[in-house]
């Protein structure tokens, strides 16, 4: 395919995409998100493959292994276009099933078939599954329906056209001018309004400026934006060559894990691609707009997604943050004028252009506009990537999309923004989730993780792991974060380990306090908020660990202890043959006992035990 | 020109200034770890938070990094940036409980004690990345950087690995606000000092080398070019006390006015750079030893004053005190007559076994081991303490100490410039650096450099400091000097008084030596013995009388003096022993030789051997037969060769008398 260098060639070329695109031919795709490729999606593609040949029908289907579909605690996921059945937990046992049935006969293969927990019953088409009904999906809408390898894909759902719209109708302004009033806001955790952020750009002086793709993602649980760039990378780029557009720059960077390998082999495809079509390149479809476009692997470290850690990276040097006393749209990467925006951001960004801003703009509250995806995880039904409007609550998100939670007990606390966000209680749920009410409740949006804790979860325990975390990716460089976080998370492992003292709340707060204010950058400045938020919503959880030594969930091991509820207790024995430390004693049919002094509280008791006799306290 | 407001106070200065620099402008000091004027600002203490209002909006900041803006109102110590800052030099101080800039700082901000636990005390390093940057904006050179990240993170090399430009630069050095760079794997610390002590080193061994070297080599030959006296002469206290003991001006000790002039320029160098026993004591021992109480060392002024009391009263009998008869003498009377005996065993007058010669001559062995147990109670103090001897009893030593607390050069410290506060207490040998001041006695302190050279940066000054420095711990109170001035009077006096005068006839001295002088000039040295080629020379112990003590004797039984030989006057430092041309050396009267008749066996042997013409002939002895050696007292000067070659088993026939000693008969 030679370079297009036109507009007109371009359309040329996508019609003949079209043509061959036929939207009600037969087609199957397998989710190749990284969650079901680890539970066998490549072998159930396989399989299919073989299946379909077998039956003679590798040219009547199309068989696709396609980006990541969200709904992640049921993969691997199989949907048959283009009535877009819906199943899950696929293995390859069950593929000729699928294929005899569903793509020869058209009924579906009811055991593969998701049934809806509240009503009992199964649900057939994919857009009915409550956990896809209830989103509202812009940004993952075609994850699961195109190879993200193939830019032909990415042509036939309109992919850019909004590029051609901005170079050839827009003037860099007047594409300034729709990213302001769709009101979007960066998605990489602060909320800065991205129009603004370019605006700043463009108006800097001098030639050489850069845009930046923030893809680092380092929070433990949140995958968004890997997906998104699996799964849909050309949209990414897309989003990034109007940006450069807009602010006059003419090179560019994705800053991406290299632990990411599958997103980073799909972008790397992607710009290939685009190249070789003209998208990237010189004189981009003839506009005279030039712009590289290059991926740097970052080493994987958390504080490497900071802003001003990113650019000294690709810069070349650690990755450690500095004072950002001028923005970086004045001077960032080697001190020329930089955008960095977070992956969500730029995939935003065609979607804009192509609906205009009032479409965005009426998603969303009053001061956050769009959709964001979060990743839902925790103690809940159903985990996965939900993308909702800004301003759904937290309730619809876990209830409603997320099914509820899994033990079947009460919803304590979701924990909001990874590692750096704080943990907001059951009472706050309904919360609209928007950037400044996380931020009132004590949270951040961060990057949209959302973990969901219940009642089985120790508080302290939670704010300890985050605090480790961060501890532990701090980069060291100023006083408050390195020095602030390990004192705090010294504090909180005597806590957990029964040795805290009158005053470590305090102590805890107040070193947090000079964290926020004395830390350099926002990693040190926000790694108190897990600590924060929990005493503000559980001190007495802090203070039953301080003053009782008691641990109120039944987490901490040291402050536990295991027992036998006597009237429960049938002596079945299996509590004694699993018990790892010979620590429970019993005769057949007697009530047993277990040794506190050998119990090493690792709980398994308890989960053997059928009939509920096994305390904890 | 921008405007902004600090705690009030309008300040205008130029765009691009930063906040600290503004406050320091006008006199208001932030406190910071991690800033210096000729590096980039670097934000990582976080221990200079101010808080900035900017257009209303309130925030702490750090200020070594922000610039001015026009309008900001900045407040230094506002609670929060106070709180914050607090919070910053606790954390840091919890890390580095034991650096003394951040006890300091920690001090004024009202933290007696880091806040918490610390598991490794000894850590040192802040993190402030001032080398780093160093090595980057200053050395150009890039070769230390910040490793790893959180709690593992440190400066250091590539891979740790020493680098070899690293040994050269040492640029970073000062920089480095405690002390932690020393520390930096693959970082070679070289105190600006380093050279300086090299020196002194080379110096301090040239001269010991040297000096062994003249009490080794020196010989009836080899006096005049370079003579074994030639330390003594430089010796201060020698030239002091003897001059004082003698009431004259001794030519051959101007040397040791030198010295003194020396000393008041430069302080105790001559402890520090030239006394071979100092170079020997420098070189073992424990710095530090605090079971010793300070109060010690005025023993050394004690024996001072009883030194210069009784040289007053004309009596040098404390010299054998003097450090370089304390080590001369053993090499000159023990030592090297051992080796010699080794060697070649002295030829033995016929007829006499070592052991019989020995007998006749009571108390004095060819070798002295007593000698030796002066320089081994020195050299074992040293164990307890390094330059005990130095520091608590050198009379010498307290008086160039006396003198240099009035010399021109003092050491002081820069306490600003100072990096790692207390790195020089323990390098100093006297120990005499305070660690609450990091100031020092100069009466003490030996110029030694060697706190110059573990200082990693100029902080440690040598320079001039005119005020003389008086008011130390140790300085010795107008009661004390009093006290041992009448110890030395009474001493000088006793020894000096009859009682103890011996009445021995054959305490001969040296040739030339008028007794009555030669003990108010004679510094026991033993240099005589050593140069004395027949070993006629032995130092007394206390058949002689209590004075004295380890001076001279010339023993003909052992040795006669030579009628060739002037060495002994030659080589006396402060010429007890005149320095005699060999003319008039060959007319000084040493005793005279007499003749116990009933002994003589008539061999005549003394006859043929008298080097003095006419001093002694053969001739006949009323009521005795036969030809007996007469001695013709006006010639005879008693060099003793007479009695020397005497045959005669034990005490020979033929002896020689001190002058004025009456004979046996
Ligand atoms: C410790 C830390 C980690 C961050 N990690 C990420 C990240 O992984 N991805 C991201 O997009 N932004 C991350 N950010 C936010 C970025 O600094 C920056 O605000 C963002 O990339 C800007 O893009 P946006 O305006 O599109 O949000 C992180 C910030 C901090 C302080």
């Amino acid at each position: 395919m030679p370079r297009l260098t036109s507009r007109a060639e371009f359309e040329e070329w996508r019609q003949s995409v079209l043509a061959s695109w036929e939207p009600s031919k037969p087609c199957i795709t397998v989710c190749g998100g990284t969650g079901c490729r680890a539970l066998g999606a490549k072998e159930v593609t396989a399989a299919l493959g073989r299946e379909l040949k077998k039956q003679g029908l590798q040219d009547k289907v199309d068989l696709k292994m396609t980006g990541c579909h969200g709904f992640c605690e049921r993969g691997p996921l199989v949907v048959v276009y283009p009535q877009q059945i819906f199943y899950q937990g696929v293995t390859a046992e069950d593929v000729p099933d699928i294929v005899s049935e569903t793509l020869v006969k058209g009924n579906p293969v009811e055991r593969k078939l998701y049934v809806d927990p509240v009503t009992g019953q199964p649900v057939v088409h994919e857009p009915d599954v409550p956990f896809y009904r209830e989103q509202k999906r812009v940004l993952m809408k075609y994850n699961g329906l195109i190879i993200p390898t193939k830019i032909e894909d990415y042509i036939a759902i309109g992919g850019y056209q909004a590029l051609c719209k901005a170079l050839f109708e827009m003037t860099p302004e007047q594409v300034i001018e729709e990213i302001k009033r769709s009101g979007l806001r960066g998605r990489g955790g602060a909320g800065f309004p991205t129009g603004r952020k370019w605006e700043e750009c463009r108006r800097a002086d001098g030639d050489v400026k850069y845009v930046i793709c923030n893809a680092d993602e380092g929070d433990p649980g949140a995958y968004q934006d890997r997906s998104l760039v699996e799964g849909n990378p050309h949209s990414i780029l897309e989003g990034i060559i109007i940006g450069a557009y807009a602010v006059g720059a003419h090179e560019g960077f994705i800053y991406i894990r290299h632990e990411y390998p599958l997103a980073v082999e799909n972008i790397t495809r992607a710009i290939e691609q685009a190249e070789a079509y003209g998208l990237l390149g010189k004189n981009i479809l003839g506009s005279g707009f030039d712009f590289t476009f290059k991926v740097h692997r970052g080493a994987g470290a958390f504080v490497c997604g900071e802003s001003s850690a990113l650019m000294r990276s690709i810069e070349g040097y650690a990755g450690e943050p500095r004072a950002k006393r001028i923005h970086a749209t004045e001077k960032g990467l080697w001190d020329r004028p930089t955008v960095l925006n977070n992956v969500k951001t730029w995939a935003s960004v065609p979607y804009i252009i192509n609906n205009g801003a009032d479409w965005f703009a009426q998603m969303g509250t009053a001061t956050s506009k769009g959709t964001m995806v979060f990743s839902l995880v925790g103690k809940v039904n159903n985990t996965g990537l939900v993308e909702v409007p800004m301003g759904a609550t937290l309730r619809h998100l876990v209830f409603d999309i997320g099914g509820g939670i899994s033990s079947g007990k009460k919803c304590k606390a979701v924990q909001t923004g990874g590692p750096s966000g704080g943990c907001i209680p059951e009472r706050l749920l309904d919360l609209p989730v928007d950037y400044e009410a996380l931020t009132e409740a004590g949270s951040i949006m961060g990057s949209g993780g959302l973990i969901v804790m219940d009642e089985d979860t120790c508080m302290v325990d939670v704010a300890r792991y985050f605090l480790h975390f961060t501890m532990e990716e701090s980069c060291g460089k100023c006083t408050a974060c390195r020095e602030g976080s390990r004192r705090m998370y010294e504090i909180l492992e005597r806590i957990v380990h029964g040795k805290g003292q009158e005053g470590d709340v305090e102590r805890l707060q107040e070193i947090g306090e000079a964290m926020i204010a004395g830390s350099l950058c926002a990693l040190g400045r926000m790694a108190p908020n897990p600590v924060l938020s929990t005493i503000r919503y559980f001190r007495d959880e802090y203070e039953a660990h301080i003053r009782d030594k008691r641990c109120p969930a039944a987490v901490c091991k040291d402050l536990i202890t295991f027992s036998v509820i006597a009237e429960n207790c049938t002596g079945c024995g299996v509590c004694l043959r699993n018990c790892p430390q010979g620590a429970i004693t019993g005769e057949k049919k007697q009530v047993h006992h277990i040794d506190p002094n050998k119990c090493i509280r690792c709980g398994i008791c308890r989960e053997v035990c059928r009939f509920n006799a096994i305390k904890v306290e | 020109m921008v405007e902004l407001t600090i705690n009030g106070q309008k300040v205008q200065v130029e765009e691009g200034t930063t906040i600290l620099e503004a406050a320091r402008k006008v006199g208001i000091e932030i406190p910071t770890l991690c800033s210096h004027p000729d590096l980039k600002p670097y934000g990582a203490c976080r221990v200079c938070v101010v808080e900035v209002n900017r257009k209303g909006r309130s925030v702490v900041s750090t200020s070594c990094d922000y610039p001015v803006e026009e309008g900001m109102e900045v407040k230094t110590d506002s609670p929060a940036a106070t709180n914050t800052r607090k919070m910053m030099i606790d954390l840091l101080l919890s890390r580095c409980p034991n650096v003394r800039p951040l006890q300091l700082l920690a001090k004024q901000y009202g933290i007696e004690k880091p806040s918490f636990p610390t598991d490794h005390p000894e850590e040192d390093c802040i993190l402030c990345g001032l080398c780093v940057r160093a090595c980057d904006e200053v050395a150009h050179k890039n070769v230390i950087g910040l490793v790893d990240r959180s709690q593992a993170r440190k400066v250091s090399t590539p891979f740790d690995q020493p680098s070899p430009e690293c040994a050269t630069c040492g640029k970073c050095i000062p920089y480095c606000p405690t002390g932690a760079i020393a520390h930096v794997p693959g970082i070679q610390v070289k105190g600006v000092g380093g050279l300086w002590v090299r020196l002194r080193q080379v110096v301090q061994l040239g001269l010991l080398a040297l000096f062994l070297y003249l009490v080794w080599n020196t010989t009836r030959q080899g006096v005049e070019a370079l003579p074994i006296n030639l330390f003594s002469r430089f010796d201060p206290l020698m030239a002091f006390v003897s001059m004082l003991g003698s009431k004259k001006l001794i030519a051959n000790m101007i040397p040791g006015l030198v010295t003194i002039v020396v000393t008041l320029l430069l302080g105790r160098v001559w402890c520090g750079w030239i006394c071979p026993l100092g170079t020997v004591l420098n070189l073992y021992g424990p710095n530090r030893n605090p079971r010793i109480p300070d109060k010690l060392r005025q023993v050394k002024y004690f024996l001072l004053f009883a030194f210069i009391a009784a040289a007053l009263l004309g009596s040098l009998a404390l010299m054998w005190l003097d450090p370089i008869t304390i080590f001369v003498r053993p090499l000159a009377g023990t030592i090297y007559p051992a080796i010699l005996q080794k060697q070649a065993p002295v030829v033995i007058p016929q007829g006499l076994t070592t052991k019989e010669r020995a007998a006749a001559v009571p108390l004095r062995p060819l070798v002295h081991p007593v000698l030796v147990i002066p320089l081994v109670i020195v050299l074992v103090l040293n164990l307890f303490a390094k330059r005990f001897w130095c520091r608590y009893l050198c009379p010498l030593g307290a008086w160039v100490a006396f003198l240099s607390k009035f010399s021109w050069i003092k050491r002081y410290v820069d306490k600003k410039i100072c990096l790692e506060w207390g790195r020089c207490v323990p390098s100093c040998p006297m120990d005499t650096i305070s660690y609450a001041d990091l100031s020092s006695d100069p009466g003490e302190c030996l110029m030694c450099l060697d706190c110059l050279g573990v200082c990693p940066a100029d902080a440690t000054k040598f320079g001039p400091q005119p005020k003389p420095g008086f008011g130390y711990r140790y300085d010795p109170s107008r009661r004390q000097m009093l006290a041992s001035l009448v110890v030395g009077v009474g001493g000088a006096a006793l020894l000096k008084s009859d009682m103890l005068k011996s009445k021995y006839p054959y305490q001969l001295r040296p040739p030339g030596a008028k007794e009555d002088e030669f003990l108010s000039r004679c510094i026991r040295c033993g240099q005589c013995v050593k140069v004395c080629p027949n070993n006629a020379l032995h130092l007394a112990l206390f058949e002689a009388g209590l004075e004295s003590i380890w001076s001279p004797l010339l023993i003909p039984r052992i040795g006669n003096c030579d009628y060739d030989c002037n060495a002994c006057g030659q080589v006396c430092p402060t010429q007890a022993i005149p320095k005699l041309s060999l003319e008039e050396k060959r007319k000084a009267k040493i005793g005279t030789a007499v003749v116990d008749f009933d002994k003589c066996i008539r061999c005549l042997l003394c006859v043929q051997k008298c080097p003095v013409k006419g001093a002694l002939v053969q001739g006949n002895v009323p009521g005795r037969k036969g030809k007996y050696p007469i001695v013709n007292p006006d010639v005879c000067i008693g060099c003793g060769t007479c009695e020397f070659v005497c045959p005669v088993k034990d005490e020979a026939a033929i002896r020689v008398h001190a002058p004025g000693a009456v004979p046996r008969t």
